[in-house]
């Protein structure tokens, strides 16, 4: 576990909606995995006070990557910093995705939470990176995918960029497929009504996976329970148990949708 | 002394404050639910360096607490509604105790309850406890709904906690008061008379927000207790006006995130403070100002906290101010 103050080396605007923020820490980069997250301190000031996490995008050698749009008052002022200010950066937090040896992979992304699934995707091999957003604005640029992959798919909710429409109904298409239990393992991060129809598919074709829940978080390390997700176990804090969480521990309706 | 040529107090100086029978090796602890209730702090604090430990507050049976969402940031603050989510006593008692019995620091254990009975009822089992040196009566958390906790906003009902529980107890008797009851310094009173061996001040204050797009509140409970850098001055106060008026220790609490937080909480006349949502911001918080505070005193070749605690100068700063206005008037 690392407090680290980093000093930003790009920050840079991706798309429309879309930045991405890097910067070097060695430490860091050699140690976390994909799906775990970084507790964000943007500035010695008491507003905003509470850190901002991240999962992170990419990892090239000592330069770790995030990718963030610019939602909240924590984004917005992320957007208007300059390369060799400092950051503090708390982490590695948090669980991560459990590397498949046999089963093909299906990731599923909705806007930023394509992040740690890029991650994933730089790590290990995967069938299919099922990607939506809610317009062009919000796409993530085939610049910044992973070109020689073939199994992207895009989908927007208008049908601007890729398929129209929702990203679950091509990933429905395929744990239809005959076999989709034995053979495919999701990976998921998105917005929770996203989330809530992946798990529910999953669940109805009987197809294990993990989630990464993004919930408003408050402390990062499982003290303040302000995150916490519905399992089968009860309330877990997001921040400890999670964020990323096996698909058949969670309860449906814990979910927004 | 001398080290490495430079001169040194010849010992660091003395933190440590004793409140009822108690001696605490310094003034720092951490505010109940900012700092868990086990392990969560292990990578980031030696928990031996505090003053005491503060649980999250425990209820007799386990309670589930709040649906999400529970917190929302608002400005220099939080707005949090969690529900006293915790395993209840009996996990407490078998599986919390025996880890923070590890750590040679005072362990205070945080408690709500329905009413007397059901307090009288966790105090009987936490006496019995050898680690247990105090209790905290959270009689104050603003989240509860159900009838499952009670807001003891009654004089009458706070005596009658109070009274029976120091009936019941040897340990260390801490009260924690809501800022928000009407007659405060009435009940900080009775508070003291039925037998609290001191005060902890302040729990949240209850605010709200509000979700302009979905025309919704920001948390489940609709409100929830502020804490954070907001509410600092307004705890301050409640310090200083509880110990005008009353022979009370104190630890002060709310929004204290800095050593010279802290000092402001001391100088005022707290006995104790504790870092709370600070917690979540800086892991390190509560050492870090307990860093802070040792090293005001070093820098001021000042030998002991006590020296400091509770030397506001009031009157001499009152009747400066006074005499400036008489002179103009």
């Amino acid at each position: 576990m690392f407090d680290i103050e980093v000093k930003i080396k790009e920050n840079k605007r991706v798309s429309p909606d879309l930045w991405v923020l890097t910067y070097k820490c060695p430490k860091v980069a050699k140690k976390i995995l994909p799906g775990q997250f970084l507790q964000f301190k943007l500035r010695n000031s008491t507003d905003p006070y509470l850190r901002r996490p991240f999962s992170v995008y990419k990892i090239k050698g000592d330069i770790i990557e995030i990718l963030y749009e610019a939602v909240g008052v924590g984004t917005k002022l992320m957007t208007e910093m300059e390369p060799g200010e400092t950051l503090t950066v708390l982490g590695p937090l948090g669980t991560w995705f459990t590397p498949q040896k046999k089963k093909k992979v299906i990731m599923v992304g909705g806007g930023v939470g394509a992040a740690p699934l890029v991650f994933m995707g730089q790590c290990y091999p995967y069938e299919k990176m099922l990607l939506g957003f809610r317009d062009k604005d919000a796409v993530l640029p085939k610049s910044e995918a992973d070109g020689k992959h073939s199994g992207w798919i895009y989908a927007t909710n208008d049908g601007s960029v890729g398929m129209k429409g929702f990203i679950t109904v091509p990933l429905e298409k395929i744990l239809k497929e005959e076999g989709a239990k034995d053979n495919y393992f999701i990976y998921s991060c998105g917005p929770q009504p996203m989330l809530h129809e992946v798990v529910r598919l999953a669940q109805k074709y009987n197809v294990e996976g993990e989630v990464s829940l993004d919930e408003r978080m408050g402390c990062g390390m499982g003290a303040c329970l302000g995150c916490v997700a519905l399992t089968c176990n009860g309330y877990l804090a997001s921040c400890r148990y999670g964020p990323i969480f096996k698909i058949r521990d969670l309860v449906l309706e814990g979910l927004k949708h | 002394m001398t080290v490495n040529g430079k001169k040194k107090l010849s010992m660091s100086p003395d933190l440590s404050v004793k409140i009822g029978n108690v001696v605490f090796k310094n003034p720092v602890t951490v505010a109940s639910g900012t700092f868990g209730n086990t392990n969560e702090f292990e990578p980031y604090v030696d928990f031996s360096r505090l003053g005491a430990f503060v649980t999250k507050t425990i209820t007799l049976n386990a309670r589930i607490g709040n649906p999400m969402p529970r917190i929302v940031e608002t400005p220099s603050g939080m707005l949090n509604a969690i529900g006293l989510e915790n395993k209840g006593l009996e996990d407490y008692v078998e599986n919390k105790i025996p880890y923070l019995s590890k750590f040679s620091t005072h362990l205070i254990t945080s408690i709500a309850a329905s009413g007397p009975e059901e307090f009288l009822k966790m105090v009987r089992v936490l006496d019995k406890q050898k680690k247990v040196t105090g209790i905290e009566l959270n009689l104050s958390c603003p989240n509860i709904r159900d009838k499952g906790v009670s807001f003891a906003k009654h004089a009458q009902e706070v005596e009658k906690i109070v009274k029976e529980v120091r009936a019941n107890t040897s340990k260390l008797l801490i009260t924690k008061l809501s800022p928000e009851m009407s007659n405060f310094m009435d009940v900080a009173e009775i508070t003291v008379k039925s037998g609290t061996d001191a005060l902890s001040l302040i729990n949240t204050i209850k605010g709200m927000a509000v979700d302009i797009y979905q025309r919704t509140p920001r948390i489940s409970n609709v409100t929830g207790g502020l804490s954070g850098p907001a509410i600092r001055p307004i705890a301050l106060r409640y310090v200083y006006e509880v110990k005008s008026a009353l022979d009370i220790p104190v630890l002060g609490m709310g929004g204290i995130s800095s050593w010279q937080d802290a000092m402001e909480f001391i100088i005022t006349g707290a006995h104790m403070i504790a870092t709370g949502t600070a917690n979540f911001v800086n892991p390190t918080a509560c050492t870090d100002v307990l860093e802070g505070i040792e090293k005001y005193l070093e820098d001021r070749k000042i030998h002991s906290l006590n020296e400091l605690r509770g030397s506001l100068k009031i009157a001499e700063y009152i009747s400066q101010k006074r005499g400036t206005q008489n002179i103009i008037g």
